[in-house]
């Protein structure tokens, strides 16, 4: 079981989070709920007092309300790959996170040398994972590659670490060949990589935002942040994060998170060019300008 | 002024029809569910739980949204905007009519009828 939680850190769960979770054979009986979700390995229902998730091994019901998980999986689902396995409980955690005022985002996390938050919000393909290999590279520390938890405090909203493995498509290997040592074999031309064995020391559990930045891969040589409004920032925030928790009490509390990232944070669309591989320096110097600029912010790029 | 009202909001328009002048007064009300940020420029952000969708209202469709929070009639609304800006009570009043039409069309409001006094 030890094996299955590698994917929240201890730092990351509050001491009153309560959450568990119970393996056993419990009855598996008729469920009825409205489907939410359905792909080939989950099936996500809607049910009274929360969701219910099933695999063709193995099934989960969430009581959200007592921040509990019930079900039954089966001996093919625990002899099952860890990358199998993940896809229930990346469905199943952040939903019961949920309920205790963690809200995830689909982001990579990292931290500047200077102690600052950066955040990679998009969706896969933008470009999250290169980033966050060309920064960590550079020096800085690896939070998340692809998801991160928020967590509104009275401090503001910190980043907290989800997720220390990440998936690599092939041509990132070449990019970084470290990304090889330690990795599974590739998966639908993709390899999970264990973060926390690449970047020894490099690792961090939770960070205060100070940039959030969307990436989008560009034909370009030169990296270029433009930056957005808070409303705009907001806007894609929203875009990256659960589209729909349950109930609108948590619903409510997500956003009022969001809208405290989108405030405190300075918004950028990070339109990323070759640069990214070829001078992971100039890009890391021009995330850290951004985070650290004050005042009416301007157009940026990494030739500068 | 008139391409800041008619752009009060950059909500999808519908397939509503036109709105009929009459002598009763409407009493739009936000949606109870309708999830509402309002970040420091001023501009609100709106979101429907149960759509999943989200919304962002520029100035003037941010304070008509303040008004309807605070119960404001269709008439009230266009005194206000005639009040702020620059603007004709007949252009007023038919933006923000079809502000209110494209709130409805989303669901984002209710629209009850009141007698007039």
């Amino acid at each position: 079981l030890q094996a299955l939680f590698p994917l929240i850190p201890r730092a990351s769960t509050p001491s009153d989070c309560g959450l568990e979770v119970r393996i056993g054979h419990p009855a598996d009986e008729p469920v009825l709920g409205e489907i939410v979700y359905r792909a080939p390995e989950i099936c996500v229902l809607r049910t009274a007092r929360g969701y219910h998730l099933r695999t063709r091994t193995a099934f989960l019901s969430l009581d959200l309300k007592a921040g509990r998980a019930a079900g039954a999986l089966s001996d093919a689902f625990l002899a099952a790959p860890l990358e199998v396995q993940r896809s229930l409980w990346l469905f199943a955690l952040p939903m019961l996170l949920s309920a205790r005022g963690l809200y995830a985002l689909h982001a990579g996390g990292v931290v500047s040398p200077e102690g600052h938050g950066v955040l990679l919000a998009g969706v896969s393909g933008s470009g999250k994972t290169t980033l966050t290999c060309a920064l960590t590279r550079s020096g800085w520390s690896y939070l998340s590659d692809d998801s991160v938890l928020l967590e509104d405090t009275p401090e503001g909203v910190q980043a907290l670490a989800f997720g220390r493995s990440f998936h690599c498509a092939a041509p990132l290997f070449g990019h970084y060949p470290e990304l090889c040592a330690g990795s599974a074999a590739p998966q639908r031309g993709k390899r999970l990589v264990e973060a926390a064995s690449l970047y020894p020391g490099q690792s961090r559990e939770r960070a205060q935002p100070r940039a959030v930045f969307f990436p989008e891969i560009v034909a370009e040589e030169e990296t270029r942040a433009i930056p957005l409004s808070a409303t705009e920032t907001l806007l894609r925030l929203l875009a990256n994060a659960a589209a729909k928790l349950h109930g609108r009490a948590a619903m409510a509390a997500q956003m009022a998170a969001l809208t405290q990232l989108a405030s405190s944070a300075r918004g950028y669309r990070l339109l990323h060019g070759a640069d990214v591989h070829r001078h992971p320096e100039r890009v890391a110097a021009l995330l850290r300008r951004c985070a650290d600029a004050q005042g009416e912010r301007h157009e940026l790029n990494s030739a500068a | 002024m008139s391409t800041a009202i008619q752009n009060a909001s950059r909500l999808c328009c519908g397939d509503a029809p036109m709105h009929k002048e009459n002598a009763m007064s409407s009493i739009p009300l936000p949606d109870a569910d309708v999830l509402t940020s309002v970040l420091p420029n001023g501009e609100i952000v709106l979101l429907h739980p149960e759509s999943g969708k989200y919304y962002s209202l520029n100035p003037t469709g941010s304070l008509i949204w303040q008004g309807l929070q605070r119960s404001a009639s269709d008439a009230v609304l266009a005194g206000e905007l005639v009040d702020r800006f620059d603007v004709t009570p007949e252009a007023a009043s038919a933006a923000v009519h079809a502000f209110l039409r494209d709130l409805k069309n989303q669901r984002l409001i209710t629209i009850s009828q009141e007698e007039p006094a």
